[in-house]
């Protein structure tokens, strides 16, 4: 068996780790009850997304990937302030965070 | 003369019968619509007179209907026969028995639509009679003038549905409808046979023409040259025999004869007037009229014309006894229709072509008068049909009673004086020799018919005075019916208000004014006796052959010898003899072969057989008479000693033979059960599958509407799922696997 | 081992991988996640054994000039980063997942500084870290039921029971699969078109200054090298002379957050069951209204 990744740092391994680090967040966001901790877990996908650019980045010895991820950290503030105000909105409704609790448009 | 001037023939009664329906709209107008059927019937007639005249001879096409060309384009019938295709016209023919046809519907038809403006006044459908009438003449007219059988078809059709109609005019009434209704379907069978007969014919002689164009053959001149082929005994294929027996089922389905006359005695639920025209003189006789025309086609199997001739004569002879027994008014002329109907079959089915023509113009006249009669009878009395519920209202009708003495006495053919004598003796004599001469190896079943004729006769002779001495001799009595009549008290001030007595009904039966009701019976009368004569022994010679010749389509030189009063057939015989095959001088087509030369000369009982026949006839009736007189004015304590002795026989009469209870069991029951069963099938199965269909959306809804759950995160499952499953999907599909 | 046996493998990690995760994710029934981390940690490592030969050597990062040393650097924080994302998406307590959500962010860091992006590493730390984190703090502290303690039966059910487990990580684990399929795939190399410039290119185009500004003694002899280009220069020219643009609208955007925010703050919601709310009569649920 070929031990070499073993000893040399490669673009594959930095990837494996975003991926699964993405999917970690995905299971966690459509699993988890608690609205706050469904939106940790979207925050959770783009840690995985940021390691990749910034593997791709390096990767390519182009520096637009880690501007990239500048902006996703950006958008990723904005996002969380205005889902968390409106979480607080939910939450003075039905004074619950579960979000089995908004169910008004089931068909 | 110019022969396009025969479309009036159909179209006045046609205009006549659609200024009917408009004046059916408004009240006010109902009235006018009598004048306006009378007028254009009465129209139709003059022009038939002209046409007759002006000896009119040869076809008229009017447009062509129905051209469908198969394969190779044609222009013409034969090329589009030859190829595949169809040329229907409506193209009238006329010839002799044509013009004789239409004289006898537009002459009786007019007498009667006169009397009917009388019978039908005060009833609600007064105009819609008129309008069922003026189209039954357009489509009877039609049935007569057509040439080619489609055309005849839809007069066939169109006579059957006015029957329809008019027997349903009561249609308030439960039993008048169901007598339309059987009447309609019992029809139907014939008619189902009729078309099939059709299809057979096209198939064999490819196109569906009678006489054919100036390039073309027609079938009867196809059918004629088919019979010269085999040498006159008729072919031995089975569509040869096929086609008459399909066609003889249609004939029998609109002529009443056994095993569809059932219709007939019910029809008698519509009103007088129907009875007389459709029921007695016109429809029924259209089915001997189709027979007569498609006699080469006919006599092209071996044993068509006899089983015509059998089932006429056992029909005429069945219909004869139950009429001996019925107490019915209209019940007893019913039957003797179906009865004298079968005489023309036998007439027929003898070859004696012009036989059966005769009769049938005769028997229209006095069958049409007795039966008008007897609507006066019923009119006077308020409905009431039953025999036994009067007697002697001689004294109080006399004219109605002198009118129907003298339909009684052509029915039974007194001697001399009476048209019917010498039609119905005619018939029989014919049979007669044909049985003697062993036509077709068939002599003794013709014997047969011909004995159950003088039998018949007899008998019609009996019931029919019978009939006559119960209502109109004896001692007064009379038993009202339960129907108002309105009609000839219209001036009286009495019953002024709107349509309703306010009162009794008359309590005693009363003369009918003389018009517009016994007037038209009086020319009646007179066509049933002296004018009647008068055609079989007044007209020219020369008329006489002509009219003949040209009626009796195939046994021509036989025709001038009947048409000169039997007496001089030895003249003739010089003029077309043995060895006149190719000699036209008879008239008309015909094959003048071995065995049917002497077809109708026998000897019968020492004499020539028309002579002989003459005598017998003659005989018969007038004892028919005695013994009428005797049992039913004289003595009828002896009647009703009679009845009672034979009791069980008078039962099964009375109640015909129960044939009406056998179809009810064989074929409706079993109709009605399938009826139910398809029902069931329908609410069922069918329904089932409907609704199946409408609940399929349904369900798909309900099964999917689980995925609808409102809640977000079940959403973004389905999202990732989908996602997922894509790109592997798309991993597959661009090969990474 | 190569060709067809590698995608099994991947598919047979996913699933067990899935069943780990079922196991580890909250739910009612016995307490399996002993079990459930063992399996997650035994298909890690059966993963890595057998995708080792596939991970192209040499060759790709070769060039771009990292540092092997940073091999056992890359293991240790990507390990913590997987568990402690795991234990974000599995604890039963929101502070709690948020923490080890800190957890993750730190290990990204360190895998940023592997990569020699140490000016990412450090914004990533501060702006999560010193600021969403936070904000999901407080949130957390405002919006949360009071509990009587930390035991897990004590917690409120929708904390405790995840839904839909299975089909979540189902989901997630064919995802992975997949996405793994891609990059272990051959064919990746760097390419040359999308190559910045290099450092010593950049010194001698842009930061001119500093190439001159080697710092030389009397002698002419260098005593200090220049500085070398660092990461944070690098990012920042290539934000401000490529996507100036950008940077303003990641600007106004902010502000948009800002103002909503502060809407969404001052909305005022009434309660369910509320008698003056007036969109009671279009809840499809709403209870007759009582107080």
């Amino acid at each position: 068996m070929d031990l070499a990744p073993l000893h040399t740092l490669t673009l594959s391994h930095f990837l494996f780790t975003g991926a699964v680090l993405f999917v970690l967040g995905l299971i966690g966001f459509i699993s988890r009850r608690n609205l706050i901790v469904m939106f940790l877990c979207t925050e959770l996908m783009f840690q995985g997304v940021c390691v990749t650019l910034v593997a791709f980045s390096r990767f390519h010895l182009n520096y637009e990937g880690q501007t990239f991820v500048i902006f996703v950290l950006t958008i990723a503030a904005a996002e969380a302030a205005l889902a968390l105000g409106l979480v607080v909105l939910l939450f003075r409704r039905k004074h619950t965070l579960d979000a089995l609790a908004w169910t008004s448009l089931k068909g | 003369m110019n022969l396009n001037v025969a479309i009036l023939v159909p179209l006045l009664p046609l205009i006549g019968a659609a200024l009917c329906a408009v004046c059916c709209w408004k009240h006010a107008w109902a009235k006018a619509s009598y004048p306006i059927c009378a007028a254009s019937i009465g129209l139709s007639f003059v022009v038939t007179l002209l046409l007759t005249l002006g000896g009119a001879d040869g076809a008229v096409q009017l447009y062509e209907w129905i051209g469908i060309a198969h394969g190779t384009p044609a222009d013409d019938a034969a090329g589009a026969a030859a190829s595949g295709g169809i040329s229907i016209a409506v193209r009238y023919f006329f010839d002799p028995l044509t013009l004789l046809m239409l004289f006898v519907v537009t002459g009786v038809g007019s007498m009667i639509a006169v009397y009917a403006g009388g019978y039908m006044q005060g009833d609600e459908g007064f105009p819609r009679f008129f309008a069922g009438v003026a189209l039954f003449i357009f489509a009877m007219t039609t049935l007569v003038m057509a040439d080619n059988l489609v055309l005849l078809f839809l007069g066939w059709e169109g006579v059957g549905l006015c029957s329809y109609l008019l027997i349903g005019h009561y249609f308030q009434k439960d039993y008048a409808v169901a007598a339309a209704k059987k009447a309609f379907i019992v029809n139907r069978v014939g008619d189902f046979c009729l078309l099939i007969g059709l299809f057979l014919l096209f198939d064999k002689y490819g196109t569906l023409s009678l006489h054919g164009t100036e390039t073309t053959k027609g079938i009867l001149q196809a059918a004629t040259d088919s019979l010269k082929a085999t040498g006159g005994t008729g072919s031995g294929d089975a569509i040869d025999t096929w086609i008459p027996m399909l066609l003889m089922a249609g004939a029998f389905g609109k002529s009443a004869q056994f095993p569809l006359y059932v219709w007939l005695p019910d029809a008698m639920a519509g009103p007088t007037p129907v009875s007389a025209l459709v029921h007695a003189a016109t429809m029924v006789t259209s089915g001997v009229y189709l027979i007569v025309r498609m006699l080469p086609v006919f006599q092209l199997s071996p044993c068509a014309l006899v089983t015509v001739a059998a089932i006429g004569g056992f029909t005429a002879l069945l219909a004869a006894t139950i009429a001996l027994c019925s107490n019915d008014l209209k019940g007893v002329f019913a039957y003797s229709t179906v009865s004298q109907l079968g005489y023309m079959f036998v007439g027929v089915g003898a070859v004696s072509s012009y036989g059966a023509v005769q009769h049938l113009y005769t028997h229209a006249f006095f069958k049409a008068l007795l039966f008008l009669t007897a609507g006066s009878v019923m009119h006077a009395m308020a409905g009431q049909l039953d025999t036994r519920k009067m007697s002697g209202l001689l004294t109080r009708m006399p004219v109605t009673g002198g009118l129907m003495f003298v339909g009684c006495l052509a029915l039974a053919g007194l001697p001399v004086i009476t048209a019917g004598f010498w039609s119905k003796d005619m018939i029989l004599a014919d049979a007669m020799a044909a049985g003697l001469n062993d036509w077709r190896g068939y002599g003794w079943l013709y014997l047969i018919i011909a004995w159950a004729g003088i039998a018949t006769a007899l008998l019609t002779a009996f019931y029919t005075f019978r009939l006559w001495f119960t209502v109109f001799t004896g001692e007064e009595r009379f038993e009202m019916g339960d129907e108002h009549h309105h009609e000839e008290h219209e001036a009286d001030d009495a019953h002024a208000e709107g349509r309703s007595h306010g009162g009794l009904p008359h309590d005693a039966p009363h003369e009918m004014p003389w018009w517009p009701m016994n007037l038209p019976l009086a020319v009646l009368a007179i066509g049933s006796t002296v004018a009647g004569v008068a055609l079989f022994w007044g007209m020219g010679d020369g008329f006489k052959n002509d009219h003949y010749e040209a009626i009796a389509l195939v046994e021509p030189h036989d025709a001038h010898a009947h048409g000169n009063g039997h007496a001089d057939h030895a003249e003739p015989h010089g003029k077309a003899g043995p060895a006149d095959e190719a000699n036209g001088a008879g008239g008309g087509d015909g094959y003048h072969g071995e065995p049917g030369h002497h077809l109708h000369h026998a000897t019968f009982l020492g004499g020539d057989v028309h002579t002989t026949m003459m005598y017998v006839s003659g005989l018969l009736a007038i004892v028919g008479i005695a013994l009428a007189a005797y049992f039913h004015w004289l003595n009828r304590g002896a009647r009703d000693a009679a009845a009672k002795a034979f009791a069980p026989v008078v039962r099964v009469l009375q109640n015909k033979y129960y044939v009406d209870e056998f179809y009810d069991a064989v074929i409706v029951q079993p109709l009605r059960l399938a009826g139910q069963v398809f029902y069931l099938v329908d609410a069922l199965l069918i329904d089932g599958i409907v609704k199946l269909i409408g609940w399929a959306p349904r369900l798909l809804g309900t099964g999917i509407r689980p995925a609808q759950s409102g809640r977000l995160q079940g959403y973004g499952l389905g999202m990732a799922l989908g996602v997922a499953l894509l790109a592997l999907l798309g991993l597959i599909v661009w090969g990474r696997m | 081992m190569p060709g067809l046996p590698v995608e099994l493998a991947l598919y047979v990690a996913s699933v067990l991988g899935a069943a780990a995760m079922v196991l580890l994710l909250p739910k009612p029934g016995p307490n399996l996640k002993p079990l459930g981390a063992l399996l997650g940690a035994a298909t890690l490592g059966g993963l890595w054994f057998v995708l080792c030969p596939l991970w192209q050597t040499g060759g790709d990062m070769a060039e771009t000039g990292l540092d092997p040393g940073g091999l056992p650097f890359y293991y240790v924080f990507s390990f913590i980063g997987i568990a402690a994302a795991v234990r974000v998406i599995t604890h039963h307590r929101p502070v709690y997942a948020a923490l080890w959500f800190v957890m993750v962010i730190l290990a990204s860091a360190g895998l940023f500084l592997v990569l020699a992006a140490e000016f990412m590493a450090l914004a990533l730390v501060i702006i999560y870290g010193g600021a969403i984190l936070v904000t999901y703090m407080f949130v957390i502290m405002l919006a949360t039921q009071p509990q009587a303690s930390d035991a897990p039966e004590d917690s409120p059910e929708f904390e405790r029971f995840a839904r839909e487990p299975l089909f979540a990580s189902v989901a997630g684990f064919l995802l992975l699969a997949v996405l793994l399929t891609f990059v272990f795939d051959d064919g990746l190399t760097p390419t040359a078109a999308a190559k910045a410039p290099s450092h010593a290119e950049i010194t001698e185009t842009i930061l001119t200054d500093r190439a001159t500004a080697a710092t030389l003694n009397e002698a002419g002899e260098v005593v200090e090298a220049p500085t070398p280009v660092g990461n944070t220069e690098r990012v920042g020219l290539t934000l401000f002379t490529a996507n100036p643009l950008a940077i303003e609208l990641a600007g106004v955007i902010l502000l948009l957050s800002l103002i909503g925010a502060v809407v969404i703050a001052k909305t005022h919601v009434p309660e369910e069951n509320d008698p003056d709310d007036p969109t009671a009569q279009i809840t499809r649920e709403a209870a007759p209204p009582t107080v």
